[in-house]
């Protein structure tokens, strides 16, 4: 083992290439800005990044032929400062999240890596550095929720690859090299680096996408701890009441904040995340990003139902929400109404805030375990969770759900007989204010033909995709009205609270349980970031009906989400084209015959450079003529005598230049005007001519091999 | 360089050879993709996928390179086992950073970016006739993660023939002055004084050998012809059955005896067996001493009369 030990350890010859050492160099600094860029570290590491590395890299070259034992040395004792730094800072994180270790233990690597930059003389020393800014733009994309990291690949891939092509091109310089032909010798070094790293970008780049539409997405398994933290904690004003900040003036916990005044709800204020929901209020939040959210499926992200309708308002029946306390995690009971089996399918959900909200802590159904930074948070009876602090920008949280695995089939047998649910919880989710006899009647004629509970469901959301339209320029509830009267048969015009409150509505007059539910709609899968990107107009509303044996299952006539056992497995890059679509700026009024144009003239410009090619290649292959094989002997017999042609000089010149020394011959002027005779006067020389030429260039040659 | 056998590379089927650093990659993207079914992470997979294009770049590239590859080879006609040969490898087309070896003759690794033309050094390990020259030609363009290896079989035009490498053997010509007993066996050495005829003089004809009575009797210019001089050689039998190590020894001792007795002034007979049998002649240099030793084969060595006073020396691979 210690042979084995000092054979790896055995100092290798130093690596010369300044351009290796360059691009191993700005792969390195590139993966520390990525990873200092997710927050590692602080400002030392930073500068250390940026400007220790290259400078590592520097003093690595030029004492790359020392035996550096002092150096190694100090690397060993700056390694276990930074070693030891890690370990005070994995023993003092917060709440004892093995997810919190992964900054420190980011930030340890990085600063070997800084410290390993000091010691680079070899190749091999640089191709393991360049292995660690993988290593390091790996950990960076574990930590990355933004497209920012993008940026940092964008500019580590291709130093990576031509650091690889570099690396290669070294290792064969270290080889003896068979002397290039003319045309090779004058071709550009730089070319010859620039064209295969091209190369090679544009086929990784184009394999790389095939790769990543086929390879399945990320995030299935389940790990060991998942994020949460809280940068700020402002406990809520009311213990296990609701704030919502967002809303200004209308958020509920604003009475207690006593002389406090809200202001104006943001543009991302969602007025459903509190107490009530009117469906007459009118105004949608607006495209903010509101949180980001990581999770192998989508769902809809609830936040909390509404159970009592009055006609043109929804609340929650008053009730203590129930603290939970305890460790990470944190079961969360679920309630009598929930049925969960074995066959329940598990879902992870992180949560990562991205701007000031409710203090609703959102998941989908049926939420079982929490990790949330703090150790207090309040659960409603049907099953919400409501943080005992506000949750601002950078808050974390991660909820697993366990989703049973509902089909079509699976609802429509969950009609036969089950025991009936207790009285308090069919008065609670059949209550109803005076329904209008239409409304009722319509209910009963379109589902008059649906056998089962979740048929007559499909029934009422075909009918209602059919005679009704969604819209945000729903005209005003008059007042008195009932709005599920005025939705279903005066404007058959609405938004999703009125769509969903009408299908409640509906359910609850046929004899089902049902209720509204809001939170957000999953939101746009960011191809990239694998994370769901939800903005505040993807805040939603949708109905919940009860099935026996099943537990609660949302209906949403407005959006398309599968139901959880009937979601397919999706690959990584699903959804890449339309997401870059998205995102790429409108094209110009002309854009077609633009782009015809530029097509065309890209081809053109391709076929003359091919054409080009063609000739270069033919005059090449073409046999040389007696004369021009006449001049290249000449030229090699001088090049070997050490008097190479200079490119100025005409085949006379060079020949005066070499008879005086080193080829001395009394005919070459003979010579010389045969050759030029034979190129140049349009008849080619005769038999004799030309052997009497060769003879003078084979005595040269002879009388002069010793020279 | 004497003459000269060249020839183009038939191609080989191309082998990948993967580097520690594949091993690293795979075993790095592999951890990639388990931590992000574990965490979730998009960017893994989109760093996987770039890995995934990595090698298969890696792989795809290299094979087609050395598709394109075309090799020519020069080389003397002869060599001696076990001493350097200079080879002319040509690469007349145009492909970048291809690293080549001579396996038979063995030779060491070299680079080329195509076109190129050069001479690298190959040691032929024994005596043998090269009827074709390998080549191993190797790419891992353009990431150098994976390398291919293909064998390319170049036949050559004018085999190339490896003699021995003599083995200096102190030998004493027979009729030599100064040896006694080649003095007794020799009728004496003639030092091409013997005039056989006369001719008409030729300019340039010395004029020591203008035969005066001859020029008088005639009236013409006239000079003398003289026989060449007799001297006893050298019967050299060599019996290389038994072959391996021994017949390669012998060999060897063959080549210094004929070279002792060339360098001694004395004419040598060789008898060997070839392929096409034995074989019986005179040999005028080292060179042919070369030659003749690098084609003969275990078998009955050819039988050629003896000329009075040639000395005869047998060797044999049995008895070496």
């Amino acid at each position: 083992m210690l042979a084995a030990l000092k054979r790896v350890n055995a100092r290798l010859p130093a690596e010369e290439s300044i351009a290796l050492r360059v691009a191993v160099m700005v792969a390195v600094v590139v993966a520390g800005l990525a990873v200092t860029g997710e927050g590692v570290g602080g400002l030392a590491l930073q500068l250390a990044v940026v400007a220790g590395i290259p400078a590592a890299f520097a003093f690595s070259h030029v004492t790359r032929h020392r035996d550096g034992f002092l150096l190694k040395a100090g690397l060993a004792v700056g390694v276990m400062i930074a070693f030891s730094r890690f370990l005070h800072a994995a023993t003092g994180v917060g709440g004892g999240s093995l997810d919190q270790v992964q900054i420190p233990l980011a930030e340890l690597f990085l600063w070997v890596q800084v410290l390993h930059s000091l010691d680079v003389p070899a190749r091999r020393d640089l191709l393991f550095s360049l292995v660690s800014s993988l290593v390091l733009m790996a950990v960076a994309g574990v930590l990355s929720i933004s497209l920012t990291y993008g940026v940092h690949l964008l500019l580590w891939a291709p130093a990576a690859l031509a650091a690889l092509v570099l690396a290669h091109r070294s290792e064969l310089r270290d080889l003896p090299r068979l002397p290039a032909k003319a045309m090779a010798a004058r071709a550009n070094v730089a070319l010859d680096v620039a064209r295969p790293v091209a190369l090679a970008i544009a086929l990784v780049a184009l394999v790389g996408t095939g790769a990543f539409l086929v390879v399945p997405a990320a995030g299935a398994a389940r790990a060991i701890t998942f994020p949460a933290e809280l940068p700020h904690v402002v406990p809520s004003v009311v213990p296990g009441g609701l704030s919502n900040p967002s809303l200004g003036d209308d958020d509920p916990a604003r009475p207690a904040r006593r002389g406090r005044s809200g202001g104006k709800r943001a543009s991302f204020g969602y007025f459903g995340f509190s107490t009530s929901l009117d469906t007459a209020v009118r105004g949608r939040p607006d495209d903010t990003l509101v949180m980001r959210v990581r999770a192998s499926a989508p769902d809809r992200w609830r936040g909390q139902t509404f159970d009592h309708w009055d006609g043109h308002r929804w609340t929650t029946s008053p009730e203590r929400p129930r603290p939970l306390r305890g460790p990470a995690p944190l079961d969360l009971p679920i309630g009598p109404e929930d049925s969960l089996d074995d066959a329940a399918q598990e879902l992870v959900q992180t949560f990562y805030v991205a701007r000031p909200g409710p203090n609703l802590i959102f998941g989908a159904y049926v939420p079982t375990q929490l990790y949330f930074p703090d150790r207090g948070v309040f659960q409603l009876s049907d099953g919400t969770i409501r943080a005992g602090v506000e949750l601002q920008q950078g808050a974390v949280y991660t909820v697993v759900s366990r989703r049973p695995p509902v089909t079509a089939a699976r609802l429509r047998q969950s009609d036969t007989p089950f025991p009936p649910p207790p009285s308090s919880f069919t008065a609670r989710y059949l209550q109803l204010p005076t329904t209008p006899e239409r409304v009722r009647a319509l209910a009963s004629s379109v589902t008059a033909s649906a056998p089962t509970r979740y048929d007559k469901v499909r029934a009422l959301e075909r009918w209602m995709a059919t005679h009704t339209a969604y819209s945000l320029d729903a005209p005003p509830l008059p007042p008195g009205e009932d709005a599920v009267d005025n939705f279903l048969f005066v404007t058959r015009k609405g938004f999703c609270e009125q769509i969903g409150s009408s299908l409640v509505v509906m359910l609850r007059s046929l004899g089902v349980p049902a209720r509204l539910a809001v939170g957000y709609a999953p939101g746009e899968r960011n191809p990239f970031t694998g994370l769901y990107e939800v903005r505040a107009s993807d805040a939603h509303a949708w109905a919940e009906v009860w099935f026996p044996g099943v537990g609660w299952q949302s209906f949403d006539p407005t959006a398309e989400v599968p139901l959880a056992g009937e979601q397919a497995r999706h690959a990584a890059g699903a959804g890449l084209p339309s997401f870059v679509a998205a995102r790429l700026p409108s094209l110009p009024d002309r854009a077609p015959e633009t782009l015809v144009i530029l097509v065309v003239a890209g081809i053109a410009l391709a076929g003359t450079r091919r054409v080009r090619v063609l000739r270069a290649r033919r005059r090449a292959a073409r046999p040389a003529s007696w004369g021009e094989a006449w001049v290249d002997r000449l030229e090699r017999a001088g090049q070997e005598r050490g008097r190479p042609r200079r490119p100025s000089e005409s085949v006379r010149e060079y020949v005066d230049v070499l008879r005086r020394a080193p080829m001395p011959h009394e005919r070459w002027g003979d010579a010389v005007r045969i050759v030029e005779w034979d190129a140049y006067s349009g008849e080619p020389a005769s038999d004799a001519e030309r052997g009497a030429a060769d003879a003078v260039l084979a005595d040269a040659l002879s009388s002069g091999a010793g020279s | 360089m004497s003459a000269a056998g060249a020839g183009t590379g038939a191609r080989g089927v191309p082998r990948p050879a993967v580097s520690r650093a594949v091993a690293v990659l795979v075993l790095i993207g592999a951890a990639i993709f388990v931590i992000a079914r574990t965490t979730g992470s998009g960017w893994l997979m989109v760093l996987l996928s770039g890995l995934v294009g990595v090698l298969a770049v890696s792989v795809v590239l290299p094979p087609l390179a050395l598709r394109r590859a075309r090799l020519e080879v020069r080389a003397p006609r002869d060599a001696t086992a076990g001493r350097s040969l200079s080879v002319t490898v040509s690469v007349p087309v145009r492909v970048r950073n291809l690293r080549a070896r001579l396996v038979e003759p063995e030779g060491s690794w070299f680079a080329c970016d195509g076109p190129a033309e050069g001479e690298t050094i190959a040691v032929p390990a024994r005596r043998s006739v090269l009827r074709e020259v390998a080549v191993d030609v190797t790419s891992a363009w353009p990431l150098g993660l994976v390398r291919w290896r293909r064998r390319v079989h170049i036949p050559l035009t004018r085999p190339v023939e490896v003699g021995p490498a003599p083995i200096d053997t102190e030998m004493t010509p027979p009729g030599a002055r100064g040896s006694g007993a080649d003095e007794q066996s020799a009728p004496g050495w003639r030092d091409g004084d013997v005039v056989r005829g006369a001719r008409e003089y030729v300019p340039g004809d010395p004029v020591k050998l203008v035969h005066w009575p001859a020029t008088a009797r005639t009236g013409t210019l006239m000079v003398k012809e003289l026989d060449a001089p007799h001297r006893p050689g050298v019967v050299l039998v060599v019996d290389l059955r038994g072959g391996g190590a021994a017949a390669e020894t012998a060999a060897g001792r063959a080549a210094g005896i004929a070279n002792a007795a060339l360098a001694a002034g004395a004419p040598v007979t060789m008898c060997t067996a070839e392929r096409g049998g034995p074989v019986g002649g005179r040999v005028d240099s080292p060179v042919e001493v070369s030659r003749r030793l690098a084609r003969a084969v275990g078998g009955p060595p050819a039988e050629v009369a003896v000329a009075a006073g040639s000395a005869v020396v047998r060797v044999d691979a049995c008895a070496v």
